[in-house]
């Protein structure tokens, strides 16, 4: 059994608990709401965090994915906490989370052993052999290494968010007026000349 | 060297929101969490006396000195005035079927955007005024005392709020937090405090018609270019009548549609509608803004600027209004229109469709209708040539605008309409369309763009359903009767779903129209090429339109409910 594997093993626990290390960057209040309603249009945060770190925790862990698939997830994830009123560390910081919960899961040995766990026959399936300390440390260093990678992604993602939201503002006000803008330039005024109110900049 | 803090330490550091009661948690004013205050002058002219400088971020808002009695009153006031109020004051039983049912909340995960937290905002200071248990007990007993710190929560989640009644849907007492955000919002009016964006809007309606307070001159040429741009499209020139007496129907739509992208494109074809009909009709530059600014923040500013379209309507000698694709001004005309401005001038009669005979019954009251079921009426009589294969290479799915939908119950009929039009329909999940439909997030005058982030978010579950079909079933249009949202819609989805494109109904209803002497249509209402033109003009003209565009609609026809 490799690094990859152990973990796939637990990918539920683990995944659970970086999921709520996302959670609880929300009020109190509202993360029982987020953790217990599971229909994506009903709770459109949590299901949208819980699917997206899904897919990233298979590609962290290294098992197969592909790279758009990972790109999109996190796109997603992103996206969202660009405009969620969070700070930058706050909103990308929680990728980070999940190097400890690996370390942890891995190289602590009361938890690194996954539980004998029941197989189809109904009896405990004997645990396959553990790798040694020095192929767990390797197998961590290699998740941590794609973890970062996912994390500089986000950087950028996260920084094509907010320059979206500025462009948009802009456009915003110019769709806004769009036919008083040709009537301006018709009659040779800019927009501010015209004599016309154009005070609600914006309005629509 | 100090240690520095792990990751885990310095996330935790700025937590977004602590463990606190919520009464504890102070409402942060921040850039990109308030709208920006109107203007004194602006306040001034629309008669609000308290209007004064302020600023958001500033400690001190400059209010009255007595500002907590005129507060203290104005809830008192308003306590007489509504018996509504006053039941919705008393009456919640902190059932939670609400809380969750907020877009605000969905997007924000913010405690105090739940419709029952909300209102509590409010009803905490009823409690403590107007309540003996409140009086005695204080806190315990759910009740705080007014301080300018209140004031500020207020304008900040009363502003969070797009009056989009959703939440009262689920509530067991039907408790309206929409009418409850009016209410507070008109009380910090007599504060001086309101939103630039919408204020603006109200005193450019009040003085000039529209609400960008353009001059009629000015419009009317506007209008001509949209009606260069019919002629480019169509090869017919339409010279829409302004101001007129003595036509039977006076047209009235928000004025967005003459001004905003991609509203001017509906615009546009009404006017194609109404000059292939024949309609005997005039717009007016006094009365055209249908949508009703005032509504947002005030019962009487509403009203009085609702008051010019029956004004109109009589000075004009019309018999009837027809009234464009909007969302807010048709809860306004639906449900206080007759009560603020009734009963109707004389002149004005039940509503006849005068191409079908269909009498509007709905509109016996208001002598008003709504111009998705003029249209659809048509369309039911088989009164227009419709090609829907020149918008073939949409696959459209159907945004169901709060007001139409919840305010009038208006559902089916634009679903009719675009069934006609449209080859390619694909309804959004359940319980994110028709009465349980989702706000754009930018509603009740909350289309600023400084709090383009809380729009963004406000719009999320929305966005989110769009997203849904946009990835199974190649969506890539959202249609809607509703100007904000035409306004709201494209950042909503040039954020999250960036490939489709918003419309009104009317845009791809002019699309589809075959008008009497057009040349053949290659470019659609935004001049751009149609993928699937009509045929060459040596074609003869009796071509069975299902010919046109044949094989190449490769998109499922009419898909339901995903
Ligand atoms: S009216 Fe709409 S925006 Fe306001 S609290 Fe209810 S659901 Fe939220
Ligand atoms: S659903 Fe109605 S009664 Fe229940 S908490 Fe919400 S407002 Fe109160």
């Amino acid at each position: 059994m490799n690094v990859t594997e152990m973990c796939a093993a637990r990918r539920e626990e683990l995944l659970g608990m970086w999921v709520e290390r996302f959670i609880s960057s929300y009020p109190l209040q509202s993360a029982g709401f987020m953790r217990t309603s599971t229909d994506p249009f009903a709770n459109p945060v949590g299901q949208t965090t819980r699917a997206s770190l899904g897919v990233l925790f298979d590609a962290v862990i290294g098992l197969d994915a592909s790279p758009r698939q990972v790109k999109a997830a996190l796109d997603d994830l992103i996206r969202l906490r660009a405009v969620q009123d969070f700070t930058p560390s706050q909103a990308v910081g929680p990728l980070f989370l999940l190097k400890d919960i690996l370390r942890t899961a891995l190289l602590d040995p009361d938890s690194a052993e996954p539980k004998g766990r029941m197989g189809q026959s109904g009896r405990e399936e004997l645990p396959r052999a553990r790798p040694s300390a020095g192929e767990i440390l390797d197998g961590c260093f290699e998740a941590e290494a794609r973890l970062d990678s996912l994390a500089l992604l986000a950087l950028d993602l996260y920084a094509a968010d907010r320059e979206r939201i500025f462009r948009m503002r802009v456009d915003e006000v110019k769709r806004a007026q769009s036919s008083l803008l040709r009537w301006a330039q018709r009659q040779g005024l800019s927009p501010e000349g015209s004599g016309n109110s154009c005070s609600g900049e914006g309005n629509a | 060297m100090p240690k520095m803090p792990t990751p885990a330490e310095l996330l935790a550091a700025t937590p977004a929101f602590p463990a606190k009661g919520w009464m504890d948690v102070k409402s942060e004013i921040r850039p990109g969490n308030y709208c920006y205050p109107a203007k004194p002058d602006t306040l001034l002219g629309l008669g609000f006396k308290r209007a004064h400088a302020w600023a958001p971020e500033d400690q001190d808002w400059n209010l009255p000195a007595n500002w907590e009695d005129i507060m203290y009153n104005a809830l008192k006031e308003r306590l007489d005035k509504h018996r509504s109020l006053k039941v919705f004051m008393d009456v919640c039983v902190r059932c939670g079927a609400c809380a969750d049912k907020c877009h605000f909340f969905l997007g924000t995960n913010d405690p105090k955007n739940m419709p029952v937290l909300r209102a509590e905002l409010l009803r905490s200071v009823y409690r403590k005024d107007f309540t003996l248990a409140g009086r005695l007990l204080g806190k315990v007993a759910g009740a705080r005392r007014l301080d300018a710190g209140i004031i500020k929560e207020w304008y900040s989640y009363f502003y969070q709020c797009s009056e989009c009644r959703r939440c009262s849907l689920y509530c067991p007492y039907g408790i309206d937090t929409a009418e409850l955000t009016v209410l507070v919002r008109e009380m910090l009016l007599e504060l001086g405090l309101a939103s630039n964006w919408i204020m603006d809007p109200v005193s450019n309606c009040n003085r000039t018609g529209n609400h960008l307070g353009i001059q009629p001159h000015a419009m009317k040429e506007i209008v001509e270019f949209l009606c260069d741009d019919i002629e480019t499209i169509t090869g017919i020139r339409i010279d829409p009548p302004f101001n007129e007496k003595g036509h039977e129907i006076l047209f009235i739509t928000p004025s967005g549609d003459y001004f905003a992208d991609p509203g001017i494109y509906t615009f546009m074809g009404y006017l194609m509608l109404f000059h292939e009909l024949g309609l005997d009709y005039t717009l007016s530059t006094y009365a055209s803004e249908g949508g009703n600014f005032g509504s947002f923040v005030s019962f009487d500013v509403a009203k009085k600027l609702n008051a010019k379209m029956y004004a109109e309507a009589e000075r004009l000698g019309s018999k009837w209004i027809l009234g464009g694709e909007c969302g807010h001004m048709w809860r306004v005309v639906n449900q206080y229109m007759a009560t603020y401005n009734g009963p109707t001038p004389p002149n004005l009669e039940q509503p006849v469709s005068p191409i079908t005979g269909t009498v509007f019954k709905n509109a016996a009251a208001t002598k008003m209708v709504h111009i998705a079921e003029f249209t659809a009426d048509l369309i039911h009589h088989d009164k227009l040539n419709l090609r829907p294969e020149r918008n073939n290479h949409i696959i459209t799915t159907w945004h169901d605008s709060c007001n139409p939908a919840r305010g009038m119950g208006l559902l089916e009929e634009p679903r009719a309409v675009l069934r006609a039009v449209c080859n390619n329909f694909v309804e959004m999940p359940e319980h994110t369309i028709r009465e349980e439909t989702f706000c754009c997030g930018s509603g009740s005058g909350l289309n600023t763009e400084e709090i383009m982030d809380i729009r963004m978010r406000g719009g999320f579950p929305r966005a989110n359903a769009l997203r849904y079909v946009a990835d199974k079933h190649n969506v890539n249009w959202m249609a809607c009767v509703c100007a904000l949202d035409r306004a709201a819609l494209p950042p909503l989805t040039e954020y999250w779903v960036p490939e489709v494109t918003v419309s009104g109904l009317h845009e791809l209803v002019a699309n589809a129209l075959v008008m009497k002497g057009e040349i053949p249509r290659t470019m659609d209402m935004r001049q751009e090429d149609l993928p699937f033109p009509d045929p060459e003009p040596e074609e003869p003209e009796t071509q069975e339109p299902e010919e046109i565009g044949t094989g190449a609609a490769t998109e499922p026809k009419s898909e339901e409910d995903a």
